[in-house]
């Protein structure tokens, strides 16, 4: 370190600069570390933990070489002030000026692609930035180019792939792609729906953005699950154009993309957003318009089993626009091969279409304002709960999780079939036996409860993992580990799941723990104004186990919701013929 | 509990959103059909989505890195889809390589995004552009063609069109 001490006129302590270096401060002391690590990112060898050497190095580098501002264009823009000068000097750079022209971009937005619970890693949904080459209305995004943040995964082994990524260990890199190719993907392939917010940024902040992109483009930087990934890594490059603003210190310890959205939003940085509907979403529409003759109709040129006649009328328009979607939608991987069945029905299907001329109107899906991402409540809840049940008798229960969503919550900002919960943690208080102990601890639940409608037959699931305190006559005082899941079908907001569950404990008959099976019936009315209404019925029944083999339990829960941030829930319900209830108030943070 | 608690960890790791790992892109045309998509910076050649897991660096596999560094790396035909007009020919070709999938979908219905972004790239009347194909959808798409035919055939038919 050097010996001089930072005083607020040196330049190299400014936050434009500890920003454009990614430096954060130490814990431990008062010194910094950047968050780069790709030693080829730092001119100095002390770069990474020193800015006050890296500043340095870099002023000597210009000044030796000036071949150097072309590797580090926004540093260069940065030590001239932004002079015309510097910006008319960097136009020599031949590499950096092509790359500024393949974006030639006007603004920037940041989009966000929506939860996606069929992959687990893209279940918090997912941030990138485009580049847009033209302001709007004669816009053609497709043409855009996006920058995205990602780990390089270099295995395939699931047990691997956590421990790399929780400790750091795969490599992240940006990518610049096609915008079309990020909307194949999500919109297409994964049938996600895209909401793009233009960041209020002026054309010379584009610009120095982009400057910024080409020196940490070409940089890696460890890559961690849980904080540092994707979402903090694009606000990063975000906050470099705004440095006075600290936003990914106001980023919660447990990073997921609608944080930093949530983030920007508070200092009024982006606009209200554009949305692209999914493939799904398009299909839905479209479905939505058919008769029930034109349906089956849709069904059986789908099926690829049938070979379909190709005598159509011109009121089947509509339907051979459905259908080809709907192939698009069933057989997204196999439409990429040309010789595939899926793709030879698609031509097929694609010809009949052709054949009757006229084009198909343009599809107006207004924008589903309840599911727009940035109306979410808060990342995370802590609520308190007051009740009495016949086996536990009266209690009082804190619970707080992290992250992120159950069936109580508003469905608002957040797709309405899905629950998604991570260390989702109570600690109850028994009143009479004057008892405080560890009730639950769920490191990680999610319930995918797609309806089934006129075409899909989506399978609907529940997985959790964790531990929880069983009931005293099955084992008191036992904290148990417990993985439980199971599938089934939801109609609506109606579901029925056949579920599995394996408890262990070393206390329990056996030295080791029980097996259960049973039906989950959910009914939920999400969201009506600002209540909210489930139903659930849980039936189990217990191997391994000498009493409590049968668990059963039925609750009624109904939200209201004070405001965006509070709201509150009773609960009444029968566990084993034993009625039960409780009151709860939530707060979001 | 440790069995159990390491188990939950994976679980839980691996079901971060973090990255977005089953965007398997593979380059498939491109070995075939060399320097062509090498001049693309709307295409970039024919790209396939699987669900495998295990891809590695898309970038580095789609682009030719030719800008001095391997994952940031822009093509070498310099900006390509600013929707200049009078662009002809490989351009579009490279578009419509890499969009087939949309294309076919859009030509067949004689309207949509993807064939006007076509119709910026290649200097062409958009709804115009959109009934010729659509009218020619069962020449374009004959015999099962590859992604390089269906290009050919597409920008054999935008040479008649009018400008935009």
């Amino acid at each position: 370190m050097h010996a001089s001490p930072p005083t607020t006129k040196s330049p190299w302590s400014q936050a434009s600069w500890l920003k454009l270096l990614h430096y954060k401060k130490n814990s431990w002391n008062a010194g910094w570390t950047s968050q780069i690590d790709d030693p080829g990112f730092f001119l100095s060898p002390l770069g990474k933990s020193d800015p006050q050497a890296e500043w340095e190095a870099t002023q000597s580098a210009f000044l030796k070489n000036p071949s150097a501002s072309c590797r580090f264009p926004a540093r260069f823009l940065l030590l001239n002030q932004n002079s015309p000068a510097a910006t008319s000097a960097l136009k020599t750079c031949q590499d950096f000026q092509k790359f500024k022209s393949y974006l030639s971009a006007k603004s920037v937005s940041l989009i966000f692609s929506s939860y996606y619970l069929n992959n687990p890693s893209s279940a918090f949904g997912h941030t990138f930035l485009r580049f847009n080459q033209w302001s709007d209305p004669a816009r053609q995004e497709l043409l855009d180019h996006a920058v995205d943040f990602a780990a390089n995964v270099d295995t395939q082994n699931a047990f691997i792939y956590g421990v790399k990524g929780i400790f750091g260990l795969f490599k992240g890199t940006f990518s610049l792609k096609p915008y079309f190719l990020q909307v194949r993907q999500y919109s297409a392939f994964q049938s996600r729906d895209l909401w793009s917010y233009r960041v209020k940024f002026t054309e010379s902040e584009v610009d120095y953005l982009i400057a910024h992109l080409w020196e940490v483009g070409q940089s890696w930087i460890d890559y961690f699950y849980f904080d540092e990934n994707c979402a903090y890594h694009i606000l990063g490059v975000l906050e470099v154009v705004r440095p006075e603003l600290n936003l990914t210190d106001e980023l919660p310890a447990y990073v997921i993309p609608i944080d930093t959205i949530r983030v920007l939003k508070r200092h009024n940085l982006l606009d209200e957003p554009d949305y692209r509907p999914s493939v799904k979403t398009t299909l839905d529409h479209r479905l939505d318009g058919l008769s029930s003759t034109q349906l089956s109709k849709v069904s059986a040129w789908t099926d690829l089993e049938q070979k379909p006649l190709e005598l159509v009328i011109p009121e089947d328009a509509p339907a051979l626009d459905a259908a080809l979607d709907y192939l698009n939608y069933l057989f997204p991987f196999e439409v990429q091969f040309a010789d595939s069945p899926a793709s030879k029905r698609k031509t097929q299907l694609g010809r009949m279409r052709a054949s009757i001329g006229i084009p198909t109107p343009k599809l107006n899906i207004a924008v589903p304002r309840h599911e727009q991402p940035d109306r979410v409540h808060k990342t995370s809840i802590l609520s308190l709960m007051s009740g009495s049940s016949e086996l536990d008798k009266s209690f009082v229960t804190l619970r707080w999780r992290p992250v992120f969503h159950d069936f109580l919550d508003s469905s608002r900002g957040f797709p309405a079939y899905a629950e998604i919960e991570f260390f989702d943690t109570s600690l109850r208080w028994n009143i009479e036996r004057k008892k405080f102990w560890l009730e639950d601890l769920t490191m990680f639940q999610v319930y995918s409860l797609s309806p089934w409608e006129s075409l899909y037959r989506p399978l609907s699931w529940h997985l959790r993992v964790g531990a929880q305190t069983l009931t005293a006559d099955l084992c008191p005082d036992c904290l148990a580990g417990t993985i439980e899941g199971g599938g089934g079908l939801s109609l609506r907001t109606l579901s029925l799941l056949l579920e599995g569950e394996g408890t262990l404990h070393p206390d329990l008959p056996g030295a080791w723990g029980y097996l259960a099976v049973g039906p989950t019936l959910i009914l939920r009315i999400p969201d009506q104004g600002d209540w909210g209404l489930m139903l659930k019925g849980h039936y189990r029944y217990r191997f391994f186990v000498d009493q409590a083999t049968r668990d059963h339990w039925g609750r009624l829960n109904i939200r209201y919701s004070i405001s965006k941030d509070l709201s509150v829930i009773a609960e009444g319900g029968l566990r084993r013929m034993h009625p039960e209830g409780r009151m709860e108030v939530r707060f979001y943070f | 509990m440790k069995v159990f608690l390491t188990l939950a960890m994976t679980l839980v790791a691996t079901s971060t959103f973090a990255q977005e790992k089953q965007g398997l892109l593979r380059q498939a045309d491109r070995a075939v059909s060399g320097q062509r998509y090498g001049m693309a910076g709307c295409g970039l050649g024919s790209v396939i989505m699987g669900s495998e897991s295990g891809f590695t660096q898309v970038f580095a596999a789609t682009t030719n890195g030719t800008s001095g560094n391997q994952t940031f790396g822009i093509t070498s035909g310099t900006s390509n889809c600013e929707g200049a007009s009078g662009l002809r020919g490989s351009r579009a070709a490279d578009y419509v390589v890499a969009n087939r999938l949309q294309l076919e979908t859009d030509i067949a219905r004689g309207q949509g995004e993807s064939i006007e972004a076509l119709a910026l790239i290649s200097g062409c009347d958009s709804n115009g552009m959109a009934q010729n194909l659509q009218g020619r959808y069962s020449e374009i798409f004959a015999n099962e063609p590859t992604n390089d035919v269906v290009a050919d055939r597409v920008v054999e038919q935008l040479s008649v069109c009018t400008a935009g």
